[in-house]
């Protein structure tokens, strides 16, 4: 059935938006897009990383602290996300809840999240309000005024977080909470990290002040700005807010390592809300800014991102197994904003009438396909096109809190966001080659785990709780 | 907590009882900036489309969008997601183009041919890197006014509907959206927003 064309096309409107490059493309040595870095450190460690943008006149400031579930307290399963509720609590000069109506009231947006590295706060505020988003975060990075009665409300709200997102959802923890509990051993990398809640439940004041004392200290925190403001009167402000803020002992930090993965592990979790069969593939990834890393970022995009990636065409055009397959490295993020072990997960739905075997056996067709030669240098070119078209975008998204990001993360990481600007060299280096070498070593099967979720009631737990199997170390 | 703790507490954390009258007023920081939105060219084709083209921003890259007056709010009350369906098999081809090259080719601008279907309005868009504008324009128009329609393609489109259906129906935040457009909307097709299985089939 044709579509005539024109009663349709007076139906219709064309919008077109962005900003139009020189006609003859640059050459391929010097990125197409960089963006400014200022950095430097204060006195007392806290890391500044400074990126004016003039498009609009908006500002995004955010901070950034060195602590992320992986160093929660091992009987504290979920502090450190119950901890940056409350940071929003009160601190000397900012009563309960004011910190967010101080934002809102100027115009601004506001959150944080807790991830396997970081905790990060941040907003976006009209360019005039700079200062007013200092002082503020540098009020709640001296201190926190809170009550038991604010932690007794807040553990409440996080448990029913916990309910909301995970525990009454179909698939609830799949598979960005579920898979590293099964992928890991270590366990700072496989313990449940949204929290167990009757840990949840026990946490104390006590917990939360000595949590602060280690960790919210300004030389375990990075401090991005981006957007339109002057580097010179940003600043004076800084110093002025954060320079007499007086630094702690560095935390010590445990082993995080995970030991290689010799034999492929398999999984199967019965979920009561589901009526439709899942099923997840996790690998443990290179080194963070090892060459097989950027390879891996690299094999990431031939293989599941957009339409044209290897995994779609297979697995959902050629042998219509699912509708669509997702992942990617580090679910709570990207590829850049963690520092530790990580897992590149591919996750799909299917019906039971097809078999996870069958599945597997799909992947398998498609991984074999990079380890038994190198891939086409068009294969490689259009993957390396959609990294550099993904990561520009990562440095304007969200007012600025994009590129705050990446700043804050290679701060605190990497002890350099100037990285912003040599990230796409990297990548360019990665070469046939080397990605073959890389899925040989990294999607070899005995790296990976395998997550099935099977709809129905799971059996009555025999002793205590049933968990999934979680690491022992 | 013992008294001995309890003092302690006050001395690490400020009390804020105690400093309610000495709190520090925020800075009102300084007068709000002036700002001038980037100005719109529009025109009028021949065929009656409407064009708009907004300059914006620092990043090398563009978005274009085609929108199509016509979504799941012209659907008829035993169709619903007939505009999905349509949406979806516009990705399967061209006269010109598989499904395949035309995903290709968006990848190798720097982005992907995005449809989303609403009750208002179908949404045929990409992004990619701005030297790849007029392409991925051409891509578009393409796509938007010689779509294939492949009916081999159908079989396994209709099977992935019925799981999606299948998944939401199992998920609490679809089942009030569904039950909130029907207390809104009624008997419209604003307030009709998942399907029968047997209407899919």
């Amino acid at each position: 059935m044709k579509l005539h064309t024109p009663a349709w096309a007076g139906a219709m409107a064309l919008a077109l938006m962005g900003s139009l490059a020189a006609a003859d493309a640059p050459k391929k040595t010097v990125p197409a897009f960089t963006v400014p870095v200022t950095y430097y450190k204060l006195p007392n460690g806290l890391k500044i990383a400074l990126s004016p943008d003039h498009t609009a006149p908006t500002v995004a400031v955010a901070v950034y602290y060195k602590i992320g579930f992986r160093v929660e307290p091992r009987d504290r399963t979920g502090f450190a996300h119950l901890f940056e509720h409350m940071m929003f609590q009160g601190s000397k000069n900012l009563g309960k809840m004011e910190f967010i109506r101080l934002v809102e009231q100027n115009g601004g947006i506001l959150n944080g999240s807790t991830r396997f590295d970081f905790t990060n706060y941040y907003e976006m505020l009209p360019a005039h309000k700079l200062e007013t988003a200092l002082w503020a975060e540098a009020d709640r990075m001296k201190g926190l005024a809170i009550t038991q009665e604010n932690l007794t409300n807040q553990k409440a709200v996080v448990s029913n977080e916990v309910k909301v997102n995970v525990i009454n959802q179909p698939y609830g923890g799949f598979p960005w909470l579920d898979v590293p509990q099964y992928a890991n051993t270590n366990w700072h990398n496989a313990h449940n990290f949204y929290g167990e809640l009757k840990e949840i439940e026990a946490a104390t004041l006590e917990d939360v002040s000595k949590f602060f004392k280690t960790y919210y200290a300004p030389n375990n925190a990075a401090l991005a700005i981006v957007g339109d403001f002057e580097v010179a009167q940003a600043k004076t402000i800084i110093e002025k807010y954060f320079g007499p803020i007086s630094s702690a002992q560095p935390a010590k930090l445990p082993d995080l390592s995970e030991p290689r993965q010799e034999k492929e592990k398999r999984f199967n979790k019965k979920d009561a809300l589901a009526n439709r069969p899942a099923l997840a593939i996790a690998y443990h990834v290179p080194e963070r800014n090892s060459p097989e890393y950027y390879a891996m970022g690299l094999i990431d995009e031939i293989l599941l991102q957009g339409n044209d990636s290897l995994l779609y065409q297979e697995l959902v055009k050629k042998r219509a197994l699912t509708g669509r397959v997702s992942g990617g490295i580090n679910l709570l993020g990207d590829m850049f904003n963690y520092s530790g072990p990580m897992l590149w997960t591919a996750s799909l739905f299917h019906d039971s009438t097809t078999k996870p075997d069958d599945i597997v056996d799909a992947f398998e067709s498609v991984i074999r396909r990079l380890q038994e030669k190198p891939v086409e240098g068009s294969t490689l070119d259009r993957a390396l096109v959609k990294m550099r078209s993904r990561f520009y975008d990562s440095l304007v998204s969200q007012a600025g809190v994009g590129r705050a990001d990446l700043l804050a993360s290679f701060a605190l990481f990497d002890d350099d966001p100037g990285r912003v600007n040599k990230l796409e060299a990297e990548f360019r280096k990665v070469t046939p080659a080397l990605i073959q070498k890389t899925a040989k070593e990294y999607l070899r099967a005995g790296n990976r785990t395998i997550l099935t979720i099977e709809p129905g009631a799971a059996p009555a737990p025999k002793a205590a709780e049933s968990k999934p199997a979680p690491g022992t170390k | 907590m013992r008294q001995g703790t309890a003092l302690l507490w006050a001395a690490v954390f400020a009390a804020t009882l105690l400093n309610a009258q000495e709190k520090e007023k925020p800075p009102q920081g300084s007068a709000p900036k002036p700002f001038t939105l980037p100005s719109a060219q529009k025109f009028t084709l021949k065929n009656g489309t409407r064009v708009t083209m907004v300059p914006y921003g620092l990043a090398p890259k563009v978005s274009v969008r085609v929108i199509v007056n016509a979504g799941n709010g012209q659907e008829g009350p035993n169709q619903i997601w007939l505009a999905d369906f349509t949406g979806e098999i516009l990705k399967e081809g061209t006269a010109t183009r598989t499904a395949e090259q035309i995903a290709q080719e968006a990848a190798a601008m720097g982005g992907g041919v995005n449809i989303t279907v609403g009750p208002d309005g179908t949404t045929i868009g990409g992004d990619a890197l701005s030297e790849f504008a007029p392409s991925l324009v051409g891509l578009l128009a393409d796509v938007v006014q010689h779509p294939l329609i492949p009916a081999s393609e159908l079989p396994r489109i209709r099977t992935n509907f019925l799981r999606t259906l299948a998944i939401q129906r199992s998920r609490p935040s679809a089942l009030a959206a569904e039950a909130f457009a029907k207390a809104i909307y009624g008997d419209h097709s604003y307030g009709r927003i998942y399907p029968t299985e047997a209407m899919l089939k």
